[in-house]
């Protein structure tokens, strides 16, 4: 019984580690337009377009 | 349970005293000035106006159009909860005074809680001086107001707490709400992690015991849980703002609008300390910076790995842009109040001098606050 418990305690730990890598995954492709990644993310431009 | 009883009233008694000090604060700027505005407009200025905006309207979808700003920068704990409590309370009740209700109860418990957990480590001690650190010490005006400051100084007392108690899975879960109410708060998992090891090993390091230690946070699947716990809410939010903005690191990225960075702790401490850096109160913030740092590295002399790791780290994270405010992240730390602590439970003539200071200072700083002197102590 404790065996099987330790067990499923694993289920949520397997659940945090897919999560995390899913939104670092994420991380690597922003969807955003492109001022905002000329000035939030590559820095390009030195002023927030009006 | 009488100790209990006595040491909530001691440390109630403490963090009134100190609130009292605010509000005569208060009187003295409106004497000064003939006006009268109330305490909790005083108060209301600078990031606790973005909070109050957060838990009123959500975040924004696009940065300003004019300015470039967005509030992705502010974590979403402080402000649910703002938005939970209003929804409870009379509509009189602004949201600015439902922050400033919250902070300050916040302050209390960690007040309290920081008195249990330095009691557990010094038994013999009464452990007040914590307390009185926490309601009193400069910069500490942050936990009266519509900051986030207060409720992560109490996660993390709670952190800490439960840690000396060898109680990780409360203290994973102290980690959790720490990470969600500041980014800083995520840097728990490492004290965690030597808390567990210190558990297993004491201080004592070798290949093979590491060796052991990692074999044994995948062997027990709940220690691994209480590891993976930890930042969960900052991975959580991080999946909203993908969710709403596209971008992950939109919190991060968002900075750019506030000001440059200095790519590097040493650079943003020699810019600031040697040149005019980002202002006027550059070089006190420096030497704030540096003051933390002395602390944290005390921390270490003393074999308190877990408390030094959490502040290097947390506040690293903000010089390694500018010195801006860090004074605020160092004092809304709670390593910095068990180094402080550590420092002076056993030198009376120190003691006394510093709580001397701190009375005044604080007492002075809320004034510059009111008045709008708030660059110095930003």
């Amino acid at each position: 019984m404790k065996t099987v418990g330790k067990f499923l305690l694993y289920i949520p730990c397997l659940m945090l580690i897919a999560f995390y890598l899913y939104v670092l995954i994420l991380g690597f492709y922003p969807q955003v337009s492109d001022e905002y990644r000329a000035y939030y993310i590559d820095h390009t431009i030195s002023a927030w377009p009006q | 349970m009488k100790k209990t009883v006595q040491t909530a009233f001691y440390v109630l008694l403490l963090f009134i005293l100190s609130r009292l000090l605010l509000t005569f604060a208060a009187c003295v700027y409106n004497y000064i000035t003939q006006g009268y505005v109330k305490t909790w407009d005083l108060l209301y200025q600078f990031d606790a106006l973005w909070y109050v905006d957060i838990a009123e309207h959500g975040y924004q979808s696009v940065p300003n159009s004019v300015t470039g700003y967005a509030n992705y920068a502010f974590y979403p704990f402080y402000p649910m909860v703002l938005r939970f409590v209003k929804a409870f309370l009379p509509d009189r009740f602004t949201t600015n005074q439902i922050g400033i209700l919250v902070s300050n109860l916040c302050t209390l418990i960690a007040g309290y809680t920081a008195v249990a957990a330095v009691r557990i480590k010094y038994p013999k001690d009464e452990g007040y001086l914590i307390a009185f650190l926490i309601f009193f010490a400069p910069h500490t005006i942050y936990f009266s107001m519509t900051y986030t400051e207060a409720m992560f100084l109490m996660f993390t007392a709670f952190f800490f707490y439960f840690c000396c108690q060898k109680r990780f899975l409360p203290a994973a879960v102290a980690a959790f709400f720490a990470a969600f109410t500041r980014i800083a708060g995520v840097f728990l998992v490492f004290s965690l992690l030597l808390y567990m090891y210190e558990a297993d090993y004491g201080w004592h390091f070798s290949l093979s015991k590491l060796a052991g230690f990692v074999k044994g946070i995948f062997t027990s699947p709940l220690r691994l849980l209480e590891l993976l716990l930890c930042p969960l809410g900052i991975f959580g939010y991080f999946y909203y703002l993908y969710r709403l903005v596209g971008d992950v690191w939109a919190s991060a990225h968002i900075q750019v609008a506030w000001h440059n960075s200095y790519h590097g702790v040493l650079r943003t401490l020699f810019y600031n300390l040697l040149d005019s850096g980002s202002g006027t109160s550059s070089q006190y913030w420096a030497l704030y910076a540096v003051f933390g740092i002395l602390l944290f590295a005390y921390l270490c002399y003393k074999k308190e790995f877990a408390a030094a790791i959490f502040g290097i780290l947390a506040v690293g994270i903000s010089l390694r842009t500018d010195a801006i405010a860090t004074a605020r992240y160092i004092m809304g730390n709670f390593a910095v109040y068990l180094a402080l602590y550590m420092l002076l439970r056993n030198r009376p003539l120190a003691k006394n001098v510093v709580m001397n200071t701190c009375i005044l200072v604080t007492g002075l700083m809320y004034y510059m606050w009111f008045a709008g002197e708030c660059y110095f102590i930003f």
